[in-house]
């Protein structure tokens, strides 16, 4: 369908083939031609005349008796979750047909997903989650961030995290060296997109409708016969492979000799990743260090989460002997290091 | 003849009023307005995703009422100023706008998140008594409108009232009818009456610029109509069964003992019986006699301080603390959950996050007693500036009810505020846990 007095056409450069819709109006959509008048959103400035009705309404009645158009419309949005009026275009576009306007819709998405990523209030976005991932004796850790902590909650939402993560540790796999802490965009190519895959990241915009951004990725890998204890904290609750939180920590850890730790041990590894969580440390120390004071910023010489009068250190040799090599904390909307 | 000297009259009156205006207008404009409260008072709060309109319509609704005087305009860029100073570090975390229909006299809040609701919720700065959902049109629902009802029944409002905004923006009419009908099916499924909440279809952004009055200046007044007639009054404190949290107690010699504070709800009559609660205790006696700045007073209402003379009590009966109420109304509790927001370090909280077992002081009505913080399962801490569902352990059984607020204390700082979320009965291992 198209408008003819639309002053503002909204895509000149990319009309979609197979436009069908408004007989009372001359078809513009070929392929090929530009400067067509394309549908007008919300967006365009007031006063323009309005639509013509193409159907009487029938309110009240339109329940039963909607016309096939409708029930398309709400099948379209039950199935894609992509705004109403978007959802109608792609129908009309497609001549009613489903699949074709699903597909039209995924293009069009993409599209704007790629436009709203670029666009300058990314850094709007405050919100969000940490998602942390360990798979073998590496782990990986991610921050997400969203506008709003309502999107944050959604669904949508936490799968976009867990697939970033997912990403991320692929793409940390074949790297070297022990630890990565990379900015989103700087060490990562494309940042969320490109490890998100554009079609996923576009799709959840246009269903959500808020600026998304890859704010950080972090990589931990832990020397031979070491482990990696990780820990999110938060209001998600615990269940999926990928941990999330608004706070995240992951610890190279080991036990005092070589061979795998005990289990013991690994449960004493995720206190760890609790008090790094909790305390914020800034460095590591030394497991002979002496109890700091409260704005102790190394690791192993701040006051234990559990028992605040003994310093780490020497709270994990005296349980075991649990080594520790290194550490990462994110906190969402917070400072990157 | 009688209409010229009634036309004469008009203008004599007319120039005093005249005058008197000059005279009012000369006085310092420093002045403030009182506020007149005539009509009873509600607060309710938008909610809806960022670019669905919330300020949009709030402006609107400024500027519709303060045609009859019921508000003053506030434009959409005084009202949002909160993504500015955000942007400058500083955190706002609600727009307040008030503004009265014919009918009520309305505090609007609008918040920008989850987590700046609840704390509102739990702080009660601003207890919502309803929510407008606001909803483009041209967008319909979205993921994150299950959120924000789930949210609205989180910080327990029932009432919510429907704005579709951007109707204008929408070319065909149909397709109001199937957003409508998909909100009404989340609010159902959400558990608010779907089929009975109003869903007024408008543009703020009409009624803002003065054209379409239809979509634009009519929609808000539906709306309002609306709000006026789906949300209804909370229960006044005074017709509430009566609570007298203890502050003091005397002991005057010939009469008996008498205790003192502020009426907190309900009214108070010579001659009822009241029962005395807290610290494990249970009395009854009945009020013989009630004072108010040393005046013999029939009637106490809500709010007031007074004196409550309590035949047959000793002093060392009764302790600050207690609370006096209508017999058979209040049950003491020992253990309860309670949603609590901790406060961060810049609001004056701790720097450390605290596990279970934490011991803090709790202070609810007059009374103050070590309580303990029990995490739920798979919750290990508590980190400072966010709000958690805790369940708090006291030492003695206090009064503590459903929607109660408290503040917890450690040393001499403020650590927390809570709302009791509901009563939990004893386990059996809670008794045996130690004070020491």
């Amino acid at each position: 369908m198209g408008i003819p007095w639309d002053p503002h056409p909204r895509d000149p450069q990319n009309p979609i083939p197979g436009t069908t819709g408004n007989p009372g109006t001359p078809s513009p959509g070929t392929p090929g031609t530009t400067g067509t008048p394309q549908p007008r959103d919300h967006r365009d400035p007031p006063g323009y005349p309005r639509a013509p009705r193409r159907r009487s309404a029938a309110p009240g009645r339109w329940l039963s008796a909607a016309p096939p158009a409708l029930r398309e419309l709400r099948e379209l949005r039950a199935r894609t979750g992509q705004p109403v009026l978007r959802c109608r275009e792609a129908l009309e576009r497609a001549g009613g047909d489903l699949r074709q306007a699903e597909a039209w819709l995924e293009a069009e998405s993409r599209r704007r997903g790629w436009a709203r990523a670029a666009a300058p209030g990314a850094a709007r976005a405050r919100e969000g989650l940490v998602g942390v991932l360990s798979e073998g004796p590496a782990a990986v850790m991610v921050e997400v961030n969203c506008e709003t902590d309502f999107v944050a909650r959604t669904p949508d939402f936490q799968q976009l995290v867990e697939m970033a993560a997912r990403g991320v540790l692929g793409h940390c796999q074949g790297a070297s060296g022990t630890k990565v802490g990379c900015q989103g965009g700087s060490g990562l190519p494309g940042g969320l997109l490109g490890v998100l895959g554009d079609e996923h990241l576009a799709l959840a915009m246009g269903r959500l409708g808020e600026r998304l951004a890859l704010r950080r990725a972090g990589w931990l890998r832990a020397p031979p016969g070491g482990f990696i204890a990780t820990y999110a904290h938060g209001w998600v609750p615990p269940g999926p492979a990928v941990a999330m939180g608004t706070y995240g920590a992951l610890v190279a850890c080991g036990g005092p000799g070589p061979g795998p730790p005990p289990a013991e041990l690994r449960e004493l590894g995720r206190r760890v990743a609790q008090h790094v969580v909790g305390m914020a440390p800034t460095a590591l120390g030394t497991p002979e260090d002496e109890l700091g004071g409260d704005s102790e910023t190394r690791l192993l010489a701040q006051g234990t989460l559990m028992e605040p009068g003994v310093p780490l250190g020497r709270y994990l040799r005296d349980r075991g002997g649990l080594r520790v090599w290194d550490f990462l904390r994110f906190q969402c909307g917070g400072e990157a290091e | 003849m009688a209409a010229g000297a009634a036309l004469l009259l008009r203008g004599a009156l007319a120039a005093v009023r005249g005058r008197g205006l000059r005279v009012l207008s000369t006085a310092p404009p420093k002045a403030k307005v009182a506020f007149v409260r005539d009509k009873p008072h509600l607060n309710v709060g938008t909610i809806g995703h960022v670019d669905h309109g919330k300020t949009t319509l709030t402006a609107a609704i400024t500027k519709v009422l303060s045609a009859g005087g019921g508000a003053q305009f506030r434009p959409y860029e005084e009202i949002d100023s909160a993504p500015e100073e955000k942007a400058r570090g500083i955190t706002i975390n609600a727009a307040h706008v008030e503004y009265s229909t014919p009918k009520r006299h309305y505090a609007h809040t609008d918040c920008p998140g989850h987590a700046d609701y609840v704390k509102n919720m739990i702080t009660g700065t601003a207890p919502l008594d309803g929510v407008i959902l606001v909803v483009a049109a041209t967008d319909g629902q979205m993921p994150q409108t299950r959120e924000h009802l789930l949210l609205a029944r989180q910080v327990g409002v029932r009432h919510v009232v429907v704005y579709l905004n951007k109707a204008d923006a929408v070319p065909d009419p149909e397709l109001l009818p199937l957003v409508e009908l998909e909100v009404r099916e989340l609010l159902s499924e959400f558990g608010f009456d779907g089929e009975k909440t109003p869903v007024v279809a408008g543009s703020a952004l009409c009624a803002l610029q003065d054209r379409d009055p239809d979509l634009g200046l009519n929609s808000i007044l539906r709306l309002l109509e609306a709000v006026d007639s789906h949300i209804p009054q909370p229960p006044r404190d005074l017709e509430r069964p009566c609570l007298l949290p203890i502050e003091a107690v005397h002991s005057i010699p010939g009469r008996g003992t008498v205790v003192t504070g502020t009426l907190e709800r309900g009214t108070l009559r010579k001659g009822d019986e009241v029962e005395l609660l807290g610290y494990g205790r249970q009395l009854k006696s009945v009020v013989t006699g009630i004072e108010m700045f040393h005046k013999s007073l029939e009637v106490a209402e809500a709010g007031d301080n007074l004196g409550a003379l309590l035949r047959g009590l000793r002093r060392e009966d009764v302790r600050r603390g207690m609370v006096a109420a209508q017999p058979g109304t209040l049950q003491p509790q020992q253990k309860v959950e309670a949603q609590v927001y901790v406060l961060s370090p810049q609001g004056g909280g701790r720097h450390k996050p605290f596990v279970s077992h934490y011991a803090p002081v709790m202070f609810s009505h007059t009374w103050d007693i070590a309580c303990r913080v029990l995490l739920p399962p798979g919750k290990d801490l508590v980190m400072p500036g966010e709000d958690a569902a805790l369940t708090l352990l006291l030492r003695q059984p206090m009064v503590l009810e459903q929607g109660q607020r408290f503040t917890l204390r450690d040393g001499a700082r403020t650590i927390g505020t809570g709302v009791v979320a509901k009563v939990l009965p004893m386990g059996e291992g809670d008794k045996e846990l130690s004070w020491g």
